[in-house]
Formats: C-alpha cells, structure tokens, sequence
C-alpha cells in the first residue's frame, strides 16, 4: 500500500493543501514553519484517530488539528493504493464528525468502526508499528529505541517479532512473545515477592514484617494461611492460659476458703487464747513472786538464825587467834634464837678449819707465783744458753795408738775418765769446750768468742738456779714445779676457809659474834614456829570468814527488811500472791482450749495471725489472678481453635493448590525454554545483521556489530572489539543507529509487500559524511518501498534527491 | 418400669460458624436452639424420666447472657420429673464464670446441673437412679474427671448406677495429645456403673442396635465438615436386663462432601442430582473435583457450580483445580501445526497434566 496523495482542508495551518506522493522516495522540502510536521501528523491523524474523539482527545488534538486563525473542525482526504486498487479516506474532527472510507470500485464504508477494521486490512502494520517504526517524527527517531523499549512500544515490537518468528519458526498462530509475557506474568503474579528455591517470603519478609505490594498468589496464599495459624495458635494459647487462670484461681479459692475455714473455726479460741496469753502471763509472774517471796522468807529465818550463831562464834575465834599471834611471837623468838646457835656451831667448825690451813701452809716451803717464775726464768735462760752453745758445735774425735786412759769435759760438765783401746776412734760432740787431761799432757779445745762468756754466764746461772731450788728444798726445776703447786693449793685452801668464816660471820668479827652467841643462853621449849605459824593463820582465816559470814546475814537482814519492812509484811505479801496464782489458774481453766499442737496460747496466737495473713495474702492473689483472667478475656479471639483449625486446613489446601499452579508456570517456562533455545538467535538474528549492515555502513566501518537484548541493541562492538553500550554512543552514532534499526525493522515489518516509511529530518544530527552515507541507505530502501522524508534543510533534500514536493 | 433417658450432647450453643457468610451464619446458629427445642418436645413426647445434657451445651465459658437463659428456658420446658446438664469441656465450670449461676437462675427446680464429682441420688426427682458425675473444669485436661467413681459406694437399693462425663474414649474419639479428659475403656468398665453417657465425641457411638454399656450421643445438630452425619440423640431405655437404644434423628442441616474423579460429565449430573430438593436447601457442600474433560465441558462445569449455588444453603468450597481438560495427543494436533511452537509445547508437557492444562490456556490467550 502507498499513499497517492493528501489533501487537508483545513487542518492546522494548512486552509486547503493537496500533497501528491510518487512511488519510491519524495521528499518534502520547505522551511521552518512550513508545515512539514503538519503533514506529517496529518498522515497518522487520517488513518488512527476515529472522527468521533471523546472531549479529552478532542482536547488533545485541537491545537494540531483545528486551523491557527480559529474553526471547529478539521479534515482531511488520504488516497491510497493497494494491490486491490484505490482507497480514499475521508475524515472530519470536530464539529459534525464522520468518517468515510472509499473502496476500490466505489462503495463506501461510513460507519466509523467498519472504517477502522477496513483500514486494518488494507494496512501493512497495526497502529503500533506505525506509531513506533513506520511514522517516525523527529523526536521519536532520537529516542527510537527506547520507545520500542517502553510499554507502548511493545506492541510494535510484538508485531514485528510476529513477523519475524513466522519468517523463521512456525508459531501455529501464536504470539511466542505474547505467550512468553503471559507466562512471565503469571509467574509473576503467581511468585511475586515468594523465593521459590527457599519455599518462603523473598528476604524472609513473614507475617512480622510481610510485603505489602507486589504480593503474589503464592505469598497472598501462605500470607492467609499463616494469618489464620497464628490466630489458631493464639486460640489455643488463648484456651490454655484460660484453663491455666482457671486452675490458679481455683487452688486459689481453694487455699482462702482452707485459710478462712480455720479462722472461722478457731475464733473464739483465739480471742480467749489472747486473754490466756495475758493470763498464764500473769500465773507466771505470780508464780515468780510466791517464789521470790517465799525465797525471801525463808532466807529472812536462816539468815537471822545464822547471825545468832555466828556472833558468839566469833568471840571464840578471837579469843584463840589471840593465843595463837601471842605463841607465834614466842616461836618466832626461839627460832631466830636457835638459827644463832647453829651459827654459832659452824662457825666453830670453819674457825678450825682455817687453823688448820694455815697450819699445813706454814709446814710447807714457800714457793709462791713470784718465786717460782724467778726459778722458770733461770732455767729457761740456762736452756737458751745451752741452745745457744749448742747451735755451734764442737765435733772431737780421738784415737790413740795404744791404749790410753783419759779424762774428758765437756763444756762445762765435770770431767770423766775415758779407756781407749789402740786404734779405738771415739767421737765426741760439744757445744763449745772439750778438754782431755792425760798424764802426759793437757789438751783443751774451745770456741772462740761469745761462746766462753756465754759459758760463764750459764755457769753462773746454773749456780743461780741450784740455789733457789736448795732454798725451797727443791732438787730440780720438776720438783720446783711440784712444791708451787703443793704450796699453792696449801695457800688456797687456807684462802677458802677464811673466807668461808668471813661469810659465816657476816661481816662480824670472829669474838663480837663468839660474844653474842655466849649470851643466848639455853634453849627454849616452844612449839615449831611452822607449826604456830600454820594454826595462827587458820584461826585467822576462820574469824575472817565468820566475820564476813555475819556481815552477810546482817546485809541479807537489811535487804529483806528494806524490801518487806517486817517478816510479817512479807507473809502478808506471800499469801496475796498465792491467792492471785490461784485467781489466774481459774480464769485460765474457763477459757476455751487449745487444739492439739500448740504447746502454749503464744503459739496459738502467732499460728492463727500468721493464718489470717495467709488469708489476705490469698485474697490479693485471687484478685490478682481475676484481674489477669478478665485482662485475658478482653483479648478472647473470635473464632475457636476449633474453627480455626478448619479453616486453617483449607487456606493450606489454597496455598498448596496456588504453590502447584506456581510450579506447573515454572515447568511450562522450562519447556518453552527448552524449545525455544537458539530460537530467538535465528529469528532475531536477521533483523540485528541487517541493523549492523546499515550501521556500519552510516558510520563508515567505525561500528561492526550489535549486542542485542530482548530483540533490541544494547551495545556496539566497533572494529577493535571495544563494546559500547548504546546509551553512550555520541548523539550522531546513536541516531545513526536509531535510523539503521528503524529502515531494518521497516524492512522486516513491511517485507515485499507494499508499505511506507515517513520520516521527519532523519539526517539533521549527521555529519556530512554520514548523512551522505544515510541518504545512500535510505534511497535503497525507497527503491523498495514508499519512503516520504520531511526536512528543511537543502543540503539533506539535495543528497537525498528523489521526488521533490516543496511547501 | 424402665428408667427412660433421652441423652444428647455437644450442642455448642452459641457457636458463631464465621467461615461462613452470615446469613448463613445465622441460620445454623438458630438452628442449634430449634434443635435444643426439638429434643426437649421429643423427650416429653416419649415421657422421658431423665433428659440428659452430656456436656458442651454451650460453646464456650462465657456465652452471651441471652444465650444461656435461652437455653435454660428450652430446658426448663421439658415436663419430665429431670433435666440433669453436665459442664463440659467447652462450658466447664470456671470460678468466677457466670455461666452456669445464671443458667440455674433461669433454669427452675426441674433442672440439675452436674456440677461435682460425685453422685447424685435422684430419689428426690422420683427416679430410682444415681447419677455419678465427671463435670469439666477446663478445656483441656490430662486426667479424666471419673477416677473417683470407681472408689464410690453404690447404694444396692438403687436400681440403676449411671456414669456421666465428657471427654475422649480410647479407641473411639481422636485425642492424639491426650488433651481432652481421655478415658479408657478400662476405667470405665471398672468404675462399678450399670451404663456410662459421655458427650465430647461428635459422631454418635455406638452403632443401632447396641445394647450399651456405653453410650455417645454425637452432636445433635451437626456443625461442621468434620461432621458428616445427620445429627441424632439417644433414647435408652434401662431395665434390669439391659438397656434398649434407638438412635432418634434430630438435626437440620447436613455438612457434606463431595470428591469426585470425573469420567464424565455424567458424574456431574449425578452430583447435581443427589443435591436437589428441599433437603438440598439445608445442605453446605465442598465439592473437589478432579479428572480429564473435553475443551467444551468446562462451561459445563462452571454451570453446574452455579446449580448448585442456587439449590445449596452454602457452597462452601468448590475446587476443580484438579479438572484438567482432555488434551491429548491428537487434539494437540488437531489444534496446532507440528513442528510449530504451541505443538512442541504441548507435547512436551503431555505428561504433565497441571502444566499442559495452563500451558494451552495461556496459548490460547496468545493467539495473534
């Protein structure tokens, strides 16, 4: 089908204007203003807008339709030519609206739906793929692929994937894309916001916090069943806290009426046991004082007795502890007399000792300390001296021819006779001198030097030493030593004793005491001072105690008398307690009796009070617990478990039902999917190879090839393979590409049928190069099918060339 | 003279059915008081001596006020010597409830509530008999309320020894948990009773023709989808030599099922005609179907729902999910081109009949 001609009278600036359209491309020349996108709006107003418009669309179309100066209509008159023959569409907008559409042959058809169907069948392409592919206004080319995008695209796009698949699968008079977005919505409305792989709410989103848009059969399914098993659950929470509160309430009632029984029964016993308290309190106390007065008499008799006892007693005692101090003073008298006379005697003895010391000293030759070390002196000087002569050594030695007789010395020893035999060698060893006398001669050897005067010196010594020992009759320096220590001890032993009389005497000379001693006298007779001493202290112990006995009773006497004035006032007072004892044991005995186990009315008392606390404290927790229990009832739920549970059987039957119906989608999605692989590809597929053909081709080999997603171009590859996603391609590459898509899905749409493209300044965002290059494309299209291009810019009507129809 | 019972139970007044619409709803409310009416008439029209409430007179523990005094003037009607009404485990015996206070004050001198465990004499109503009862204190319970019966001393003088509790039977009521005052038939023979009367359990027990010792009356008026039969009392009649039971119908309304596997179409048409009439007026439905039809009899079907809407008190639940259109082989065929799209799809979900069934309704919708 193309267009033969169009005339608009009016319809928006254009009073009365007939536009004649040649086969192949026509291009509509004229300036800014001219009215190009008045034509170009006039086509798609005559073929989709019906005459009748509602007040809105009317609205909505009146500055386009209705001319500048004011009117209220607008119409136009389109021919077009088919394979059938001519068609001619008459419409009139606005005031008496009609439509009218001319057959080839003449007839005509003014019914305003029956013109709309008429055109449907004359038509290349629905509405849509006009709107979206086929009438492409200058701001629709820009956005050409997001418009396909959108919504209202979608119907091109179905239309153009209808043709498409039919071209390359068999689709049995099926939508493929339509089926496939039926089922995708009924997945959708079916899981929608439900994960299937985890069987829950998407990101758990339960009850607590469920999604409130977006909500899926299934989730609305597990929603509702989930709704009614808490409500089950809380039912029977609710039944069974009720039964809980029930039963507490209960024991309750129970435990006040055990607690209120007992009061009840044991009130009088109470009120008595009270008084008892009161009276066995005062049996008490009046036992206490029958026990204190009676105490107290008894202790007034004994102690007045007692001090009539004592008193003489006492006298007694005194008389004998008088005896008693008198002979301690004599024995102690005797005693220190006799302790004289012992001394006395031993003194004797040391006297005689120390005579007798002094006697042995005086026998024995006096060699004291000083005079033994003058002997010590000597001998060691001599020792030394004869260390001394004999550190020098004189050696001899003497043999004679024949047998002498000889008489040696040796230093200053005596001489000595010596024999010798012929050839007998005798060796002698001296200190400092050896003589040898013989008959015939004298021969003396001897030291020169020190040595003789140390010789004399020891000779002198020597008589020195022999003298002192002579006068201590000593005959050496050993003896010397044994008559010092003899003569020392003698002289120690004399020491002893006089100081042993010394100490015996005390200071006191020998005859001062001997004088005293001689005047003592004899003896006295007395008994042992222990003795009296001992029987002098017992007797005074006994008047002490008797005396502290008879202050007792006397204190004793005091007290009662203080406290009861007389004994007779404190009998009187005896019998009045006895009579109150009495009194309280009688109103003890009317009172009611203590049940069994407890001991005494305090304990009675104290149990039934710690009952009646009991029965308050049960009191509170009844209303307690009645409170909680109505507090429960405000929140009775209004369905029962029992009903609860049914209806809970059903919603899950519901959610189970939508779960599977969920679940059959999936699997029809699975086996669409399965027979559809590589479907898509090859339907696809010629639609995107010839987009990049004329893609390429417009941009001069820059762009190779296209990624496409859902049928669409996502990317270009350019020569290196560097991908380029579409939204950031330049201005002039995407509208580049938007032209390319739009002359392939227009080729793919119309195919070898008749059809037209319109197009509103499709190479205004061009470079030159590519404009030229664009024309060239769409010259080849027109060469196929009908092609209008609208511009104002010389150049572009210039390269485009074609059939030109200014304005 | 035979002692002459008519025993029921379970009337669950009050219960307010809010699953279903409420028109309905307040019908099948009325229609547990217009029971309660129809077996104190037939109690006094067989000259009872005793008609006995087994427990679950009321629904729960705190009916309305109006409810309760209702029923104790239905009750109080009755112009036998006795009405004895046991407290179940839905209207125990709760402190503080006013339930039963209230029933008393409405209920006159006629009417004795079983509110002890222990034995009730019934010399003073002329009746040659002893009740021992098991009331309920609480919904639910671990231990029945009969344990004391069989340490109780029973009068020789008197000629019949009756047990009444409420709870569930070994062996006869579903308590899975043991939560509703369960019994065993070994407490119950052993208890020294002539006969026990227990309510709980809502299907009646035992079958006609039982001479007892044990006797369910069943809910009287049936009231829900778990309740499958027409409702019924018992009238006993106790002699030395064994009780005579017949069972007496007394319900109005039916709760019933329909599942059906459709062959055919004619299925469905015998359906429809076992729910017609008048009784069909007083009848709630659930009707599941499932099976093969042809592509046509689905309007069939979608009428047949609307017959049934029209005849039924309440269509409670119609579910044909399981209805699958007979798209076989040679329909795929006959409907769509081999080789194209719709007939690999179909083929590929022959087997699956959920799938095939939306598959070709989707299909159906894609039709370009």
């Amino acid at each position: 089908m193309r267009i033969l001609s169009l005339r608009l009278h009016p319809f928006g600036r254009f009073p009365d204007r007939t536009v004649s359209f040649a086969p192949g491309l026509n291009v509509v020349f004229g300036p800014n203003e001219a009215g190009k996108s008045t034509l170009f709006r006039a086509v798609g107003t005559a073929l989709f807008e019906p005459s009748r418009l509602g007040k809105i669309r009317l609205h909505e179309l009146s500055r386009h339709l209705f001319p500048v100066g004011g009117g209220d209509h607008a119409a136009a008159e389109m021919v077009l030519e088919t394979g059938e023959g001519r068609y001619t569409l008459r419409r009139r907008w606005g005031s008496a609206p009609s439509s009218e559409l001319v057959l080839p042959g003449g007839a005509s058809v003014s019914e305003e739906q029956a013109v709309g169907e008429r055109l449907k069948a004359i038509l290349p392409a629905a509405e849509g793929s006009f709107r979206a592919v086929l009438l492409a206004g200058q701001a629709e080319l820009a956005g050409t692929v997001a418009a396909l995008a959108a919504a209202e695209g979608l119907a091109a796009r179905d239309e153009l994937a209808a043709v498409l698949r039919k071209a390359v699968q068999e689709t049995g008079g099926v939508s493929v894309d339509r089926f496939r977005r039926s089922l995708e919505k009924g997945l959708k409305d079916a899981f929608d916001n439900w994960d299937v792989d985890r069987g829950a709410p998407a990101k758990g989103r339960g009850l607590d916090n469920r999604w409130k848009r977006d909500v899926g059969g299934v989730l609305a399914a597990y929603y509702g069943k989930e709704e009614v098993r808490a409500a089950l659950e809380a039912a029977s929470a609710f039944d069974r806290g009720l039964d809980d509160a029930n039963r507490g309430i209960a024991e309750a009632e129970r435990a006040l009426e055990a607690a209120r029984g007992f009061l009840t029964a044991h009130e009088r016993t109470y009120k008595d046991a009270r008084e008892r308290g009161r009276l066995e309190a005062d049996l008490r106390a009046a036992k206490a004082e029958q026990t204190t007065l009676q105490k107290d008499h008894t202790d007034w008799v004994v102690n007045l007795k007692k001090e009539e006892e004592t008193a003489p007693a006492i006298k007694e005692l005194e008389t004998r502890h008088g005896g008693l101090q008198k002979e301690k003073r004599e024995a102690e008298a005797a005693e220190k007399a006799k302790g004289l006379r012992d001394r006395a005697a031993r003194v004797e003895v040391l006297s005689g000792r120390l005579k007798a010391a002094i006697a042995r000293l005086a026998a024995t030759p006096r060699l004291d300390r000083d005079r033994m070390e003058e002997i010590r002196e000597a001998a060691s000087a001599i020792d030394g001296l004869q260390k001394a002569l004999k550190s020098g050594r004189l050696a001899v030695q003497i043999k004679t021819r024949t047998a002498v007789h000889l008489e040696i010395r040796e230093d200053l020893g005596p001489a000595e006779g010596l024999e010798l035999g012929p050839e007998e060698l005798r060796t002698f060893d001296t200190a400092w001198r050896f003589g040898i006398r013989h008959p015939d001669f004298d021969v003396s050897v001897k030291m020169l030097g020190d040595r003789e005067k140390s010789g004399r010196e020891l000779k002198e010594k020597g008589k020195a030493l022999a003298d002192m020992l002579s006068a201590c009759g000593c005959a050496g320096l050993k003896a010397a030593e044994s008559a010092h220590r003899l003569w020392e001890d003698l002289n120690g032993e004399a020491e002893r004793a006089r100081r042993n009389l010394a100490d015996e005497l005390g200071g006191e000379t020998e005859e001062a005491f001997r004088a005293r001693a001689a005047a003592l006298g004899q003896a006295s007779t007395a008994r042992p001072l222990a003795e009296v001493a001992s029987e002098a202290a017992r007797a005074d112990a006994e008047l002490r105690q008797a005396r502290a006995d008879l202050e007792r009773f006397r204190g004793r006497i005091r007290e009662l008398s203080a406290k009861h004035r007389d004994p007779g006032s404190l009998l009187l007072a005896l019998a009045k307690a006895a009579q109150g004892e009495k009194d309280c044991g009688d109103a003890l005995a009317a009172g009611a009796p203590l049940p069994d186990g407890y001991p005494d009315a305090d304990a009675f008392v104290a149990a039934y009070e710690k009952a009646q606390g009991e029965a308050r404290d049960a009191e509170a927790a009844l209303s307690g617990l009645r409170a909680r229990k109505e507090a429960l009832l405000e929140r009775a739920p209004e369905s029962s478990a029992e009903e609860l549970a049914g209806e809970l059987a059903s919603r899950e039957e519901a959610f189970s039902a939508a779960l599977s119906r969920g679940k059959a989608l999936l699997r029809i999605r699975a086996a669409e999917g399965r027979l559809s692989a590589g479907g898509d590809d090859a339907v696809f597929g010629g639609l995107r190879d010839e987009t990049v053909r004329l893609f390429s081709a417009m941009t001069g080999g820059r762009w190779i090839s296209l990624e496409m997603k859902d049928g669409l171009p996502s990317a270009a590859r350019a020569g290196d393979g560097t991908p380029m996603p579409r939204e950031l391609l330049s201005a002039g590459a995407g509208d580049a590409l938007a032209l390319a898509l739009r002359l392939a899905m227009a080729g793919r749409l119309l195919g070898d049928g008749d059809g037209f493209l319109m197009m509103d300044d499709p190479l205004v965002d061009l470079d030159p190069e590519r404009q030229e290059a664009a024309a060239a494309r769409i010259r080849a299209f027109a060469a196929k099918h009908q092609t209008v291009i609208l511009t104002c810019h010389p150049r572009h009507a210039e390269i485009l060339g074609g059939n030109r129809i200014g304005l | 003279m035979p002692l002459k019972i008519l025993l029921t139970s379970d009337l669950h007044l009050g219960r307010k059915f809010t699953n279903c619409p409420e028109t309905v709803q307040e019908r099948l409310v009325e229609a547990r008081f217009a029971c309660l009416k129809r077996i104190v008439e037939e109690a006094g029209r067989r000259r009872a001596d005793l008609l006995l409430v087994a427990g679950d007179l009321f629904d729960n523990s705190r009916p309305a006020k109006r409810d309760i005094r209702r029923a104790a003037e239905i009750l109080a009607d009755f112009q036998g010597p006795l009405t004895a009404v046991l407290p179940g485990n839905h209207d125990f015996l709760a402190p503080d409830d006013a339930l039963w206070k209230t029933f008393l004050e409405a209920s006159g001198s006629r009417v004795l509530v079983l509110s002890e465990r222990k034995a009730y004499p019934l010399s003073g109503f002329n009746i040659d008999a002893c009740l021992y009862a098991g009331p309920c204190v609480s919904k639910h319970s671990s231990e029945n309320a009969i344990g004391w019966v069989k340490g109780s001393a029973k009068d020789p003088a008197v000629a019949h020894h009756v047990g009444v509790a409420h709870g569930s039977i070994e062996g006869i009521s579903p308590d899975f948990t043991a939560d509703y005052y369960p019994m065993k038939r070994a407490d119950l023979d052993g208890a020294g009773v002539d006969l026990w009367l227990i309510g709980h359990t809502h299907a009646p027990y035992p079958a006609q023709g039982s001479t007892g010792p044990l006797f369910c009356a069943g809910t009287p008026e049936p009231d829900g989808f778990g309740c499958d039969h027409g409702g019924s009392a018992w009238w006993l009649e106790l002699e030395d030599g064994g009780t005579r039971a017949e069972s007496v119908a007394t319900g109005t309304f039916r709760f019933l099922h329909e599942t059906i596997d459709l062959a055919s179409m004619a299925d469905l048409s015998a359906m429809a005609a076992r729910h017609a009439g008048e009784a069909a007026s007083r009848e709630l439905l659930k009707v599941r179907l499932s099976g093969r039809i042809a592509r046509g009899d689905r309007e069939t079907l979608a009428e047949a729902r609307r017959i049934l809407e029209e005849r039924l008190l309440l269509l409670a639940d119609w579910n044909d999910a399981g209805v699958r259109e007979r798209i076989d082989a040679e329909a795929i065929d006959r409907e769509y081109p081999r080789g194209s799209f719709p007939h690999g799809l179909l083929t590929a979900l022959a087997e699956d009949a959920e799938a095939l069934d939306l598959a070709h309704a989707l299909l159906e919708g894609a039709r370009s």
